[in-house]
């Protein structure tokens, strides 16, 4: 017999619902068992001699140890290490720790060994396996952003180990200025987040968490290699973590990465000066015990990125005609260097926080953090000679400041109650640069309140959130932006008097969140079942591009205006997940719908003039689209399936997801809403050897299907033909108690099909990349420098 | 003062850094101020400006195309160009930034980079570029790459911010002038001499399209 308590590094706390997998002497096949409510289990049967054990646990690093089995009875104690910071005994003991998703919306996380295949690549690459998030890919190498059930960059809320990511996220070319590699787990929230994250979360938030520094006396060290085949390239990365012994309670970590690849080859031409360069380091520093914890830190991530020459929007008539071709015009001139030419981005982006806790005892505890970001963006065209410089810059400055009160659990009969209470204050300058007009300068500050209560019972919670938020612009627009806006009467007069040469716009702005959820296991035998469902309210203040652009937009032939008249868009919506996590089964199926009033869409303008309906520019007439709020509904489903044979190595694993977006003043479809995809993979798994565990290799094929809802007039060109993608992966761990190493072989596209995507700003111009490898190893080890560890 | 503090940045260790990023605020926080264009690198062409200068002596005759908020939303406009038939007129192209105090002439640069640029003639016109069935105006290039420096790469071939316009049947029509930018791709030219035979039998064209303004045209 074998007795194990599975309990929390730290504090100590048994672990309810924790899963083993036990490779027992004499058995060919692992036996899985899963924790009682006070985190201990018992296994009978057991044979004599050497067993490994594999302990896993949401929001938990995973923990593996050797157990020697002896005739009668074995006692192990395992802990394991939360990715979460230490919270006080009063309110962890149900899972309301507010940085995670709540449990009653749908979310999908990918951490662990998963993650690792996804090192050294951008973040929206890194997520594009999930269901229900596509890419909005750029024209640069890695540049693309991820797509929540169809909304994409305003509407989607990036937060970094707490802190909200402030980027220049309204460009459609403009890529999440974010390290994917600082995190040990990525969650992305599908569906609205916003009585939490704030009204940017309307369409979805993606969560990136690193693991807490260590809480005992111990160095850890993760060093990762990956290279890639196509786009040719590779990087590493470095992460150490070192809690000294005589300083008890303080810990420092210092970490960094570099990548830097080629031009992309698409199985005919290369994508002539796609290369990028990019490396992120960062420190922190931090001190923890039972009644407070605080920690600095600061990141930096830099990238320069080339801009396929490919592109080409410099006019309707090129932009048509290269529509119209099959292969870019010059491409037999492509190269697949390393060489970043003009156009290009580069960037730096700087973070720097601190944070605190405080215990309060049985009153609850207390979570303060501050954060200042600065998102420096330069793009470079392809211009004369003799300019050297930029032709746009952006600087953007962030200050904010959260401070959250987590009460205490209330005992309310069968009843708990847990909560959190929030303020936060934000204020942001941005800094404009260029010859044209495009955005104007602007200063905001923003506030917000919210209290979000849960209401647990065994086999139902309840969660209750709401949230009211201010936001002030004050924009300030240079003479000749505030003299063509003025004229063409996108000005509100009583908001935007003239100032200096130019003028300025204050504008408040003030909205109500609030959500409704349920999270039920039907099921009293059958825990592992869950059905979640949430209805919420959520209002997004518009953009400073919403309100105020002006310009040629990013990457298209076409001049965007915004109207400083614009106001919230509020969305009404529901979604229920139905879920069954077994140990050999994990079944999902979401279905989601929204009405969105006001829903700020960008829509073609008919301008008078002598180019009417066009607008006369000096490179020739160009379309004008402009922000206008229309009602739009937005619907649709997912469905994902991981199977793993009982007694057999085989496993199937497959994924779908729809969406549909409707105008519902035209009936129309909505534009650049992503096709519908299917993902289907088969995997074999090898048996572990002493040395060696988690043996797979995987076929899988990626369907997406021709988006056949688009609107008529408002794309420059239909979407294209359904493209299937074949990929394959292969990986093995290596582990002992101390160190796991973990290899794995990616190959994507490996029939080298030529294909274009609807999301993609390529797909006008070129195809998207042909067959590539990827080659990942890492190494992880953990030295405790106090006693000999208890396990 | 800002490029100093990025200057720190990018160097420092992070622990500096960290205070730097701080400091920077100071340096970045700027007020109202309205001043785009400072000390910015700019090369808008906002204002296309054709002369016409009758080759049998004459006043030289002006005519623009001016779009005053660049890529604001608001349209530009184009002046109708009225010319004469049976008469010859030398044609000088002239590009300016006029979104700054002072405006920018542009052709200089442009000359500077002769074998990068190409200018077109297309619309009602009969000439290398065009071969359109009405022809109001016939057009030859005046000028060739090595006018404006020393020929280095390839054949010395036409610039066309001089041309030859002439005059031939009256009535009313279009002029377009397109000013093709064919910077070398990998250290290959992208300029030869069939692009305007291409252009005028509706090929793609590689480079991009500086400027594309379109005039109405008056031959009496």
């Amino acid at each position: 017999m074998w007795v194990a308590s599975v309990v929390e590094a730290g504090t100590t706390e048994g672990l309810a619902g924790a899963r083993l997998e036990l490779r027992a002497p004499g058995r060919s096949s692992p036996i899985y068992a899963r924790t009682d409510e006070h985190g201990r289990v018992r296994v009978d049967g057991l044979c004599a001699g050497e067993m490994q054990v594999v302990a896993e646990m949401p929001e938990h690093t995973p923990a593996r140890l050797e157990v020697a089995v002896s005739g009668s009875t074995t006692t192990s104690r395992i802990e394991l290490e939360a990715m979460h910071p230490r919270h006080s005994d009063h309110v962890i003991a149900v899972n309301v720790h507010t940085e995670r998703p709540t449990g009653v919306s749908a979310s999908q996380s990918l951490a662990g060994a998963e993650l690792a295949r996804t090192r050294g690549q951008g973040l929206a690459d890194a997520l594009s396996g999930m269901s229900g998030v596509a890419t909005l890919r750029g024209t640069a190498g890695g540049m693309s952003k991820p797509m929540i059930r169809g909304h994409v960059g305003r509407r989607n809320l990036i937060v970094v180990d707490g802190i909200r990511h402030e980027g220049q996220d309204w460009g459609i070319d403009h890529a999440p200025e974010v390290d994917p590699n600082v995190a040990d787990r990525i969650t992305v929230v599908k569906g609205a987040g916003t009585t939490r994250f704030g009204a940017k979360a309307i369409g979805g938030v993606v969560l990136l968490d690193s693991r807490p520094l260590p809480q005992r006396p111990s160095v850890r060290s993760e060093i990762g290699t990956v290279g890639y085949s196509n786009p040719l390239g590779g990087g590493g990365s470095a992460r150490i973590d070192w809690a000294p012994a005589r300083a008890r309670g303080f810990a420092i970590r210092v970490e960094g990465n570099a990548t830097r690849h080629r031009a992309v080859v698409t199985p005919t031409y290369p994508l002539d000066n796609t290369g990028a360069a990019t490396w992120n380091a960062g420190t922190q520093l931090g001190y923890a015990s039972d009644a407070v914890d605080f920690g600095v830190g600061y990141r930096v991530m830099r990238t320069a990125g080339g801009i396929c020459t490919c592109l080409r929007i410099s006019s309707p008539e090129d932009f048509s005609k290269s529509l119209a071709r099959s292969r870019p015009i010059g491409a037999e001139l492509y190269r697949k260097d390393f060489e970043i030419e003009r156009a290009k981005q580069e960037i730096w982006h700087h973070l720097a926080f601190a944070r605190a806790r405080v215990g309060l005892g049985r009153a609850g505890e207390l979570h303060a953090l501050y954060s200042f970001q600065f998102n420096d963006r330069k793009e470079f065209d392809v211009v004369r000679k003799s300019v050297e410089g930029p032709q746009l810059t952006f600087g953007l400055a962030t200050h904010a400041a959260e401070v959250r009160y987590e009460h205490a659990r209330l005992q309310l009969g069968p009843w708990s109650l847990v909560g959190t209470l929030g303020g936060t204050f934000s204020h942001q300058t941005n800094r404009f640069t260029s010859s044209s007009t495009l955005i104007p300068d602007y200063r905001q500050a923003s506030w917000a309140v919210y209290d979000i209560e849960r209401f647990v019972h065994e086999r139902v919670e309840l969660e209750l959130g709401a949230r009211y938020e201010g936001l002030h612009r004050n924009a300030a627009l240079g003479e000749r932006d505030f003299l063509s806006q003025q004229a063409s009467g996108r000005l509100d007069p009583g908001a935007c008097p003239a100032s200096g040469d130019g003028g300025t716009c204050e504008r408040g702005f003030h909205t109500a969140s609030a959500t409704l959820g349920a999270l039920v296991r039907p099921v009293r035998r059958a825990p592992e079942f869950t059905w979640r469902t949430q209805l919420n309210s959520s209002a997004r203040i518009p953009s400073i591009d919403e309100q105020f652009m002006n310009g040629a937009a990013p990457s298209f032939p076409i001049l965007g205006v915004g109207s400083s008249k614009i106001g919230v868009e509020r969305s009404w919506g529901g979604e229920s997940t139905l879920q069954y996590d077994g140990d050999w089964l994990l079944v999902e199926a979401a279905g989601h719908a929204a009405y969105i009033d006001d829903y700020i869409y960008f829509v073609p303008q008919r301008q008078e003039g002598q180019c009417a309906p066009l607008s006369c520019t000096s490179r020739g007439p160009l379309p004008v689209f402009a922000f206008t709020p229309v009602d739009a509904f937005f619907g649709g489903g997912e469905l994902r399936f991981d199977l793993r044979a009982p007694r057999l190595p085989f496993g199937l694993a497959g994924s779908a997801s729809w969406v549909r977006a409707l105008d519902l003043q035209t009936n129309a479809p909505l534009a650049f809403i992503p096709a519908d995809r299917y993902w289907l993979a088969g995997r074999y798994y090898f048996p572990d050897t002493r040395v060696s565990g988690r043996g797979y290799i995987e076929l899988n094929t990626t369907i997406v299907a021709r988006q056949r809802r688009f609107p008529a007039d408002v794309d420059f060109s239909p979407p294209p033909p359904a493209y299937a993608l074949l990929g394959a992966g292969a990986g093995v761990e290596f582990m002992s108690e101390r160190r796991l190493f973990r290899l794995s072989l990616i190959g994507t596209n490996l029939l080298n099909t030529r294909y274009r995507d609807y999301t993609s700003l390529l797909r006008y111009f070129a195809d998207e990349a042909g067959w590539g490898l990827q080659l990942r190893f890492a190494v992880d080890f953990d030295v405790p420098l106090d006693e000999p560890t208890r396990r | 003062m800002q490029t100093y503090c990025k200057k720190i940045l990018g160097a420092a260790a992070p622990a500096a850094a960290l205070v730097a990023a701080l400091a920077a605020v100071a340096c970045e926080d700027h007020g109202d101020d309205h001043d785009h264009d400072h000390d910015h690198e700019n090369e808008v062409i906002s204002q296309v400006e054709l002369t016409f200068t009758p080759a049998g002596g004459g006043a030289p005759l002006v005519f623009k195309f001016d779009d005053p908020d660049g890529d604001g939303g608001a349209s530009g406009t184009a002046e109708r160009i009225e010319l004469a038939s049976g008469v010859e007129y030398t044609l000088t192209v002239r590009f300016q930034n006029s979104l700054v105090d002072p405006p920018e002439n542009l052709t200089g640069e442009i000359e500077a980079e002769a074998e990068d640029h190409f200018v077109f003639v297309v619309g009602d016109v009969a000439g290398p570029a065009s071969s359109a069935s009405t022809a109001l105006v016939t057009h030859a290039y005046a000028d060739v790459e090595s006018d404006y420096g020393t020929n280095a790469v390839g054949e010395d071939l036409p610039v066309g911010l001089v041309n030859t316009i002439t005059g031939n049947t009256a009535g009313t029509g279009k002029f377009r002038v397109i000013l093709r930018h064919l910077p070398e791709v990998n250290e290959q030219p992208q300029k030869t001499g069939e692009l305007p035979a291409d252009l005028a039998a509706g090929r793609d064209l590689p480079g991009s399209v500086d400027v594309d303004v379109s005039f109405d045209l008056i031959v009496s």
